[in-house]
């Protein structure tokens, strides 16, 4: 039988998983390559259309405003919570968590390394677009752990209930899949097609993935550490579980590979200091005004300007002007007057409302550090789902830890029913199944459920298949004067990426329409 | 054609003369806002209702409902369960503000979104009119809504959460459960569509309040 690449491919995502597959293709160089942003340079504004109204101080807003202010537009950005950035929030000691029904304070305490990303927490290299804003505005970085070997994989119903250290499993399943291809390609079955040389290429290629023995049989490998101390014995390996008990866990067959999605891959970067330090960059470099608690109520388009109302201190006020750009969720665009066209109104009705919901503890002590833990993420299938440590501060005297990082619309709807008390204890006897004695290190916690905060009703907007073939080119561009905006609009929703990836598309459908 | 033309500068004059007349919110019914829409009529995409021409009696009722977990408690009930708490936050104040508010805004009319068979829904209705009204305009004293003027994807939901036992299962009100009772009447979608179809003639070019 002939092996072909495709055949080949095919192979490995039976034997490991899409990610193996992913891999392999990126070695054999498939994959398309990431644009690189360079700053857009919109041409000089003419005089006819300099004033923008942006509808919306999240990612996309206020990058679109950065862009259009150094151009020579004149801006004005309209917001109806109490602060700008979205769902780029970052909550320290005293802020308002302002979700609906349930508003809180942030009980952390007042330390400039207790802070939590409740929103967007790390930026992936090839994210080109938010780290040249990092760049451009002077927001300092630093390499965020995402994945970490010495976290662990906690399945409530194998492995006795016990976490496995993420580094095991990672071991162990190279080690099956290495010990199976090595086996094949002795018995000559799938070689047909590669020369001699070639199989002994791969065999090595084989043997180094899952550090098998010169037998081609795994049995067990130092990658995972050792049964006793490395530095003054021989190091000597686990006994690998066996076979049948790892696949019988779903979270070993799924969760081990979550840093091999591209957005996830290592090194990862965070702000130094809190994501929000983007938002506190472009508010820096922004002259136009930014117009707080003030919520939109009709956005009027009439053949040379758009007249936009919003309530301000009790009053309504009319704004008109050239052009408007809308960061505004979708979904509150039905309950916000307008006459965009029927289409326009149909394709955004059909952007649905995502959840997405995270807790932040404060804990006492960094317990995890004692556990050889610095930074990254524990995986459970209890209704938490991830566990974060912080990459900051570390042998800090304290930390805020992600508690929960939850998605899908059950498992949210579960944490969306509680008050945020209940909320925080459920998450608190999640983690004691993962660190025994979690819960007495809690001194204080908040729960950021996307769908029930203020002016923001939702996270990751989703599309159905049929809805989005039909809809969402057309809300690719303008309505008129009228541009829609964020990563509601691009096919990462959820993302600051893809958010100032939409306001570049709409930036340059802009600048080709006013260049006319 | 010229119809079509004529109704659609009706409609954009009735649009224009509505923004013309936003009116300011209270502080107080701004959170209200963000899910039932700025001018109270109503968003789809958040299954919030409108409620716009609603009375105060009604309004208040269902918020003493959520309040006792009469509504938004059962499990199959998402848009209930997301308004219970901002329900229980709602001080007699804030709800004065409420109604103040609704006495004078005046959005424009909900679009239609069923197109069942009118005719067929006109004799289903019959079977309404003696509680909520031969104009769907309610009866206070029956404890029964207007119709009129209420968005038809959420008279649907309704219908169909009274038929399954959603809405209802537990609540206390004897208002309530004549609804759950009456909706068992109606054997299928097809009928709710056209009952809330013909509702939809109901509304009347300037909103019923």
């Amino acid at each position: 039988m002939h092996l072909s690449r495709r055949h080949f491919l095919n192979m490995l995502a039976a034997a490991g998983g899409s990610s193996l597959v992913y891999n392999a293709s990126l070695a054999m160089d498939f994959m398309s390559k990431d644009a690189k942003l360079t700053s857009l340079n919109l041409p000089p504004a003419n005089d006819k259309n300099k004033s923008i109204v942006i509808l919306g101080a999240g990612i996309a807003g206020l990058a679109t405003a950065y862009e259009l202010e150094k151009a020579g537009y004149n801006c004005t950005i309209i917001e109806a919570s109490h602060r700008a950035g979205g769902r780029n929030l970052t909550l320290r000691h005293g802020d308002l968590v302002d979700e609906l029904g349930n508003p809180s304070i942030c009980n952390f305490d007042d330390n400039h390394e207790l802070y939590m990303n409740c929103g967007p927490a790390r930026l992936p290299g090839h994210h080109q677009r938010i780290l040249h804003y990092c760049k451009a505005l002077k927001v300092p970085l630093r390499i965020f752990a995402n994945s970490n070997r010495l976290a662990y994989l906690h399945d409530s119903k194998n492995f006795g209930g016990k976490p496995v250290r993420i580094g095991e499993h990672m071991a162990d399943g190279r080690g099956f899949v290495a010990e199976l291809a090595h086996k094949s390609l002795t018995t000559g079955q799938l070689d047909a097609g590669l020369t001699e040389e070639d199989i002994a290429k791969f065999k090595q290629f084989i043997a180094a993935f899952g550090d098998l023995k010169e037998s081609g049989l795994y049995e067990g490998t130092e990658r995972a550490g050792s049964t006793v101390d490395r530095m003054l014995f021989h190091a000597k390996p686990k006994a690998p579980k066996s076979l049948t008990e790892l696949i019988n866990s779903p979270l070993f067959s799924r969760l081990q590979f979550m840093s091999e999605a591209y957005d996830w891959g290592e090194p990862l970067m965070t702000p130094e200091g809190g994501m929000d330090k983007i938002v506190d960059g472009f508010m820096g470099a922004l002259k136009s005004p930014v117009i707080l608690n003030a919520q939109v109520k009709s956005i009027y388009q009439g053949d040379n300007e758009v007249e936009v109302s919003y309530v301000k201190d009790g009053k309504v006020v009319k704004h008109k002007a050239n052009y408007c750009f809308n960061n505004i969720p979708a979904h509150f665009m039905s309950g916000i007057y307008n006459n965009l066209s029927e289409n326009y109104r149909t394709a955004l009705g059909a952007l649905k409302r995502g959840k997405l919901f995270k807790i932040g503890f404060q804990m006492k002590e960094r317990f995890w550090e004692d556990e050889g833990i610095y930074g990254g993420i524990s995986y459970t299938d209890l209704p938490v789902t991830q566990i974060w440590y912080p990459s900051n501060d570390i042998f800090g005297e304290k930390g805020i830890m992600l508690g929960a990082y939850v998605w899908g619309n059950e498992q949210n709807e579960y944490f969306e029913r509680m008050t945020p008390k209940q909320r925080l204890i459920v998450a608190a006897e999640n983690g004691e199944k993962i660190h025994p004695g979690y819960a007495k290190y809690i001194e204080t916690g908040v729960s950021i459920p996307w769908s029930r905060m203020n002016h923001m009703m939702g996270c990751g907007s989703r599309m159905s298949e049929d809805d989005h073939k039909k809809y969402f080119s057309l809300l690719q561009q303008p309505d008129g004067r009228h541009f829609m905006i964020g990563d509601q609009i691009s096919y990462h929703p959820g993302w600051q990426e893809g958010a100032l990836a939409s306001a570049e598309n709409a930036l340059s459908i802009f600048s080709q329409q006013v260049g006319k | 054609m010229y119809r079509i033309i004529a109704i659609s500068f009706m409609l954009l004059f009735v649009s224009f003369s509505n923004a013309q007349n936003m009116i300011a919110t209270p502080s107080s019914v701004v959170p209200c806002t963000v899910c039932h829409g700025t001018q109270l009529m109503g968003n789809k995409s958040n299954e919030a209702p409108r409620l716009a021409e609603l009375p105060a009696w009604y309004i208040e009722r269902q918020i003493n409902e959520f309040k006792a977990q009469g509504r938004g408690v059962h499990p199959d009930d998402h848009s209930g369960a997301e308004m219970l708490p901002s329900a229980m936050l709602l001080t007699p104040e804030a709800l004065q503000e409420v109604f103040e508010f609704i006495a004078v805004v005046k959005p424009p009319q909900p679009e239609k979104t069923l197109h069942g068979d009118i005719e067929r829904g006109k004799q289903l209705y019959m079977q309404c009119v003696a509680c909520h009204g031969a104009a769907g305009e309610g009866v206070e004293i029956l404890k029964a809504p207007p119709l009129a003027g209420q968005n038809d994807w959420y008279l649907l939901k309704q219908l169909q959460h009274f038929k399954s036992g959603v809405r209802g299962a537990n609540s206390k009100d004897s208002s309530v459960q004549t609804m759950v009772f009456a909706s068992k009447a109606l054997s299928n979608e097809t009928d709710m569509i056209d009952i809330i179809s013909y509702i939809s003639t109901l509304n009347n070019e300037t909103g019923t309040n």
